[in-house]
């Protein structure tokens, strides 16, 4: 008899307790993950999961999404969803969906793939020779990308925060020595790549890298700077 | 069982080194490019929707929507840049049985001799293992359902039998069901 009493009292209980789960998964944001291979979406987006950086590189060959403990932007907002899309060309066109439904757009882009070796590629930490024509293809490639960005972000009410991450500022040595000077140095390039994707008014830069866990935080929180300036 | 896409990934950029089956039939990416285009979205819209139910250290990963599950298998070939690369399937189980899992081990080999790519022995054995207790997890839960449901029904038949109130015994039934599920679910969980 107590029980069949308590049991609609119950039952409503699970379902205010449901309610409340929706209503605080409404202020949950998320974030999208872009950018041609090899420049890092997986390792960002494992890295925000685990905190570690992966060693064990896998070519991703399915949209990755995860689920993050709370990321605190501002009061009553979080990031609690990321997506790091496939980066090979096949998939270039299933990104647009996931750009209209996503918060927060990171596209991240290898430094060692557009700036040239004047400004000193250490060898130590970046092995990988790589040919001025494929650099010409990697940079086409992602003027294209953030051209097709553009078009699809212009098509949108909501407005979203759009930020270009220069990855892999490690492989020079000259990014150690004086951080400020290197920004300075490789702004031009940089500058290139924001035009096509809009301008200074719309898109956040951010030169970093996923080395380690040290550099990783830096380059995350960083990116985070950018997300909370831009609302 | 029904084989619905299969996707190797690229070994370099070049477009030509990837590989798309179309249930069955191949995708001539230079000439079906937008084909392609639209395998992958489906693949990728999949995997956003479905639970991933196993994933490895190895990176192989298996994820479910409903009857329709995608693994993604590493393979032994690595790309320019000597990472890892893997091959996609995406297919249907029909009957839950252990002769559809056995083909289903048989179709994968045979894509990706296909598709030129090698699936380890290890990595074989491991996705039998993981689709067999699958498939009993599965069956398991009809089970588990059906005791609840019966126990639902015979709760409600013998209240109403002894109290004489149509609400009451509902209320009770679904009550008594609820819990017997749990307790199950438990008990499961424990072994």
């Amino acid at each position: 008899m107590i029980v069949s009493l308590l049991l609609p009292y119950l039952i409503l209980l699970f379902l205010s307790y449901k309610l409340l789960e929706k209503f605080q998964s409404m202020k949950g944001k998320s974030i999208l993950i872009l950018g041609p291979n090899c420049a890092g979406k997986t390792t960002l987006l494992k890295y925000l999961v685990e905190n570690k950086i992966i060693k064990n590189y896998i070519r991703s060959a399915i949209v990755e999404q995860e689920k993050l403990k709370k990321i605190k932007i501002s009061n009553g907002i979080e990031i609690t969803t990321a997506i790091a899309m496939t980066g090979d060309e096949v998939s270039i066109k299933s990104w647009k969906e996931e750009i209209v439904k996503c918060d927060y757009l990171i596209y991240l882009i290898s430094l060692k793939r557009i700036v040239n070796d004047s400004l000193g590629i250490d060898k130590t930490r970046c092995k990988e020779e790589l040919p001025i024509d494929k650099l010409e293809n990697y940079k086409q490639r992602v003027l294209s990308d953030l051209k097709i960005i553009k078009e699809h972000l212009q098509g949108l009410r909501k407005s979203k925060v759009f930020i270009l991450a220069f990855n892999f500022a490690d492989c020079f040595s000259f990014y150690f020595k004086d951080k400020f000077e290197f920004e300075q140095k490789i702004q031009r390039i940089i500058d290139e790549f924001i035009i096509a994707a809009g301008g200074g008014n719309i898109i956040k830069c951010v030169i970093g890298s996923l080395a380690d866990e040290t550099e990783a935080q830096k380059f995350w929180d960083s990116i985070l700077v950018k997300i909370k300036e831009a609302l | 069982m029904k084989i619905l896409i299969v996707k190797a990934e690229g070994l370099n950029s070049d477009i030509n080194s990837f590989h798309f089956f179309d249930k069955g039939k191949y995708v001539d990416l230079t000439a079906e490019r937008e084909k392609a285009e639209s395998l992958n979205n489906e693949i990728n819209k999949f995997v956003l929707k479905a639970k991933k139910e196993y994933e490895s250290l190895s990176f192989l990963s298996l994820y479910r929507l409903g009857s329709k599950f995608l693994l993604n298998i590493p393979v032994q070939e690595k790309d320019s840049m000597g990472r890892t690369t893997s091959i996609v399937f995406l297919f249907k189980l029909e009957r839950n049985s252990i002769e559809e899992i056995n083909k289903i081990l048989d179709n994968l080999q045979e894509y990706s001799k296909k598709c030129k790519r090698t699936i380890a022995k290890e990595t074989i054995d491991e996705i039998s293992k993981i689709l067999n207790s699958l498939i009993l997890k599965k069956r398991g839960k009809r089970l588990d359902l059906g005791t609840s449901f019966a126990v639902t029904v015979l709760s409600g038949a013998v209240s109403y039998f002894i109290m004489n109130k149509k609400f009451l015994s509902i209320i009770l039934s679904i009550g008594a069901g609820a819990i017997c599920y749990g307790i199950l679910k438990v008990l499961k969980n424990k072994k």
